[in-house]
């Protein structure tokens, strides 16, 4: 059986195909049976048998040269000579195979050819990618910069008594039931039975804040404590085994031991700068809602004094946000104090004659100071960037670099760059297996750009943000947004990767942007509010225009950060309107802004890049006013 | 007399072409051309000789048939008209690298045979 096989596999094997599908397997191209059938006499057959056996032909061309082989000897016999002769005449049977070989890959098709050199150029290829890749996973990052202690050391060096976060932790710690096995941490936080503290006096769900409030005043008296600290003294960290216990029990943290285990072990390499915890910003953003909420109390039982208290503690609560300084500190800033100017407002509606004229003189100037600096947020979002740089490549000492490959203790770049665009966890990534990552790595090194272009390209667009920031709105709010030109030359299936730490790590720029004219405008707003007041009591009604208001009772006018121009000044109902024209740049009479179902929104007036499909962009009467202070009811 | 190795790699190509520009020519036939005109100066050996061909007929200087009508199968070679034009520059190659000998005292009159008889 195994011989019939054998030998049905031989014909199949040297049948030609033209044969083979005709159903003839006649082992034509089976050049021992030729020489076997020549009769050759044995020296001569085993000179043909030897040349083409080490020819390493294709079959046909190895019947080719068998045939012509024992033709020439069949023909050298026949003319009378001996074989051994004809052996020595025929010269060395290897050297032969040799030469044959290469004469008859030479006449080959073209299509083999460029077979043949396209494999070996692909086999080149890898080679050199090989060695490119070993040489760059060999090349480490340097790090130069701890950006983190830099960013920690002048909190470190705040004094004990000027802390304000101990009393914020111990104000809120206070608040609270101890976590048990019965209760768990969110049960434990009383705050969880209120969906927001945003309640005004009046609506159904405040007499049940109202009583929480009063139940808890010395925590609200610590609170004010702290807001009036002059640093908030929070030091951040990648680790949560940084943290104080107390700090921990706050934060709803439990250590784990691999947490434990691995703080031990921690370097440099793993002090990320974009991976710093900040879990201290939403206690400070319910410190913030608590003061408003209990300067509203305070207002509407007529202590003019608390009312006072809590709102500079709401000031001092958005101060001490902004102390790291990364854009999501700024902005819980600016959200903060936002809630105060809105709080400040409701109470001016409801009981205008709340404060006395020094305490609106104390407010104002608190008010005043407590700009927002979204230059320090950026600045720390630059450095964080710069810190990203100088952790994923290389330093040629010229600001260039190459990828490298590991960029921390157990993560590689690619697991890096997974876990921040929300893929695979790092275990879980294909590119967890070493041979794949280092297969990736001179790839990345072609597609991504070098250390100095990503660096330049990212700069260029911080330094027009930073510009930007620097610069009245109406100056650049035509211009191109910045996310538009990121996006720009982060568009294509290989561009976004070439640009990829840009895209990953540039803030959102023109809503940051946005905010920050927004937040200087309504903070403006607040201060002629509080400027209109003092002079509605001194001269027993209202000025005929802003202008009467400079420079004693406000140093120096806004103006409308739309336009450039006045900003807009109407009495309704004997009450003082102020109002920008509003994006749209058209003076509506202070009425606000519209959706097509009716409903008021006034942000759409505001500065904000909206996308071409936004509601307030596509519906034609969704334009209205930017009012920014306001006492009256408004349509 | 044997030829350096160098110069028979140089000479033996076209002395293959100039026997076959006078007709086709199979193997064996060939070889006993080319010992026989060359007084055995080109007495190249076979595994010399077929690996010679075949890169001609790579190079489309010559071409072959097989002819099965006679008692065994024969390849026979025959010059093609690209083959023919190489061997007409390779020739005046040769001539001028002959003159050249000649004025430099290295060669004295072609011979007769040396310079293509036989034919």
């Amino acid at each position: 059986m195994t011989d019939a096989l054998f030998a049905f596999w031989h014909r199949l094997r040297y049948t030609r195909l033209r044969d083979l599908v005709r159903g003839r397997l006649d082992a034509s191209l089976d050049w021992q049976t030729v020489v076997v059938q020549s009769n050759l006499p044995p020296q001569l057959s085993a000179i043909v048998q030897h040349v083409v056996g080490r020819s390493r032909l294709w079959r046909r061309e190895k019947l080719d040269v068998a045939t012509e082989l024992v033709s020439h000897f069949q023909e050298g016999l026949a003319a009378g000579r001996t074989p051994a002769e004809l052996a020595e005449s025929f010269g060395d049977p290897q050297t032969a195979a040799q030469l044959i070989r290469r004469a008859k890959r030479r006449g080959r098709p073209v299509f083999w050819h460029a077979w043949r050199y396209g494999w070996l150029g692909l086999a080149a290829l890898l080679v050199f990618y090989v060695c490119a890749g070993v040489w760059m996973v060999t090349r480490r990052p340097t790090i130069k910069i701890d950006y983190l202690a830099v960013l920690n050391k002048p909190i470190k060096e705040v004094a004990e008594n000027d802390r304000a976060w101990p009393l914020y932790r111990d104000a809120l710690l206070a608040m609270r039931k101890p976590a048990s096995q019965e209760i768990t941490n969110a049960q434990a936080d009383p705050l969880t039975q209120f969906e927001t503290l945003d309640i005004q006096p009046g609506d159904a769900k405040w007499p049940k804040l109202e009583t929480f409030l009063k139940e808890h005043s010395e925590t609200m008296t610590k609170l004010r404590e702290a807001g009036s600290r002059p640093e908030l003294g929070f030091v951040v960290s990648t680790s949560p085994v940084d943290f104080a216990e107390k700090d921990r029990e706050l934060f709803g943290i439990t250590l784990s031991a691999d947490e434990i285990e691995r703080k031990k072990h921690e370097t440099i390499d793993d002090r990320w700068t974009v991976w710093t915890r900040m879990p201290h910003l939403q206690q400070l953003k319910e410190a913030g809602a608590l003061l408003a909420a209990d300067a509203r109390r305070a207002a509407a039982a007529g202590d003019g004094d608390v009312a006072l208290a809590d709102i500079r503690a709401c000031l001092g609560v958005s101060r001490h946000a902004q102390e790291v300084p990364f854009l999501i500190s700024t902005m819980l800033a600016d959200a903060l104090q936002t809630r105060t100017g809105d709080c400040i407002q409701s109470i001016f509606t409801t009981n205008p004659k709340l404060w006395s004229n020094e305490q609106l003189h104390v407010l104002a100037h608190q008010l005043a100071a407590s700009a927002i600096d979204w230059r320090r947020g950026f600045q720390g979002e630059q450095d964080a960037f710069y810190d990203s740089m100088q952790r994923v490549y290389t330093d040629d000492g010229n600001g260039d670099g190459r990828l490298a490959l590991q960029v921390t203790r157990d993560q590689n770049l690619f697991q890096m760059i997974e876990s921040v665009t929300g893929g695979d966890s790092p275990n879980a990534s294909m590119f967890a297996n070493a041979g794949v990552a280092f297969l990736a790595l001179p790839a990345a090194n072609i597609t991504i750009a070098g250390r100095r272009a990503m660096t330049d390209e990212h700069d260029r667009i911080a330094d027009q943000a930073l510009a930007r920031l620097g610069a009245p709105y109406w100056t650049w709010s035509h211009e191109p947004s910045l996310e538009e030109q990121v996006k720009t030359i982060t568009d294509g299936p290989i561009s976004k990767f070439h640009y990829l730490f840009v895209s990953l790590l540039t803030p959102a720029y023109d809503t940051i942007l946005d905010r920050a004219v927004t937040s200087d405008a309504k903070r403006d707003g607040v201060l002629i509010g509080l400027a209109l007041e003092l002079y509605h009591r001194e001269h027993n009604k209202w000025p005929e225009s802003l202008a009467e208001l400079s420079p004693r009772y406000l140093p120096k006018l806004p103006v409308d950060s739309i336009t450039g121009k006045h900003l807009l000044y109407k009495i309704v109902s004997d009450c003082p309107l102020v109002y920008s024209v509003g994006v749209d740049e058209k003076d509506d009479g202070g009425r606000t802004a519209k959706n097509i179902a009716g409903e008021s929104h006034p942000e759409y007036a505001e500065p904000k890049h909206y996308g071409k499909d936004h509601e307030a962009v596509r519906e034609s009467d969704t334009k209205g006013d930017w009012v920014l202070w306001s006492t009256a009811k408004v349509e | 007399m044997k030829l350096e190795r160098e110069l028979m790699r140089g000479a033996a190509p076209t002395a293959v072409m100039q026997v076959l520009s006078s007709g086709e020519k199979y193997g064996y036939e060939l070889v006993e051309a080319l010992s026989s005109r060359s007084n055995g100066l080109f007495a190249i050996g076979q595994s010399t000789l077929y690996p010679l061909l075949y890169n001609l007929e790579a190079k489309g200087l010559v071409t072959s048939r097989i002819d099965e009508t006679g008692a065994r199968p024969r390849r026979f070679y025959r010059l093609t008209h690209q083959g023919r034009r190489k061997l007409a520059d390779e020739t005046k190659q040769w001539q001028t690298l002959w003159e050249a000998f000649r004025s430099l005292g290295l060669a004295g009159q072609p011979t007769a045979s040396a310079a293509g008889g036989g034919r």
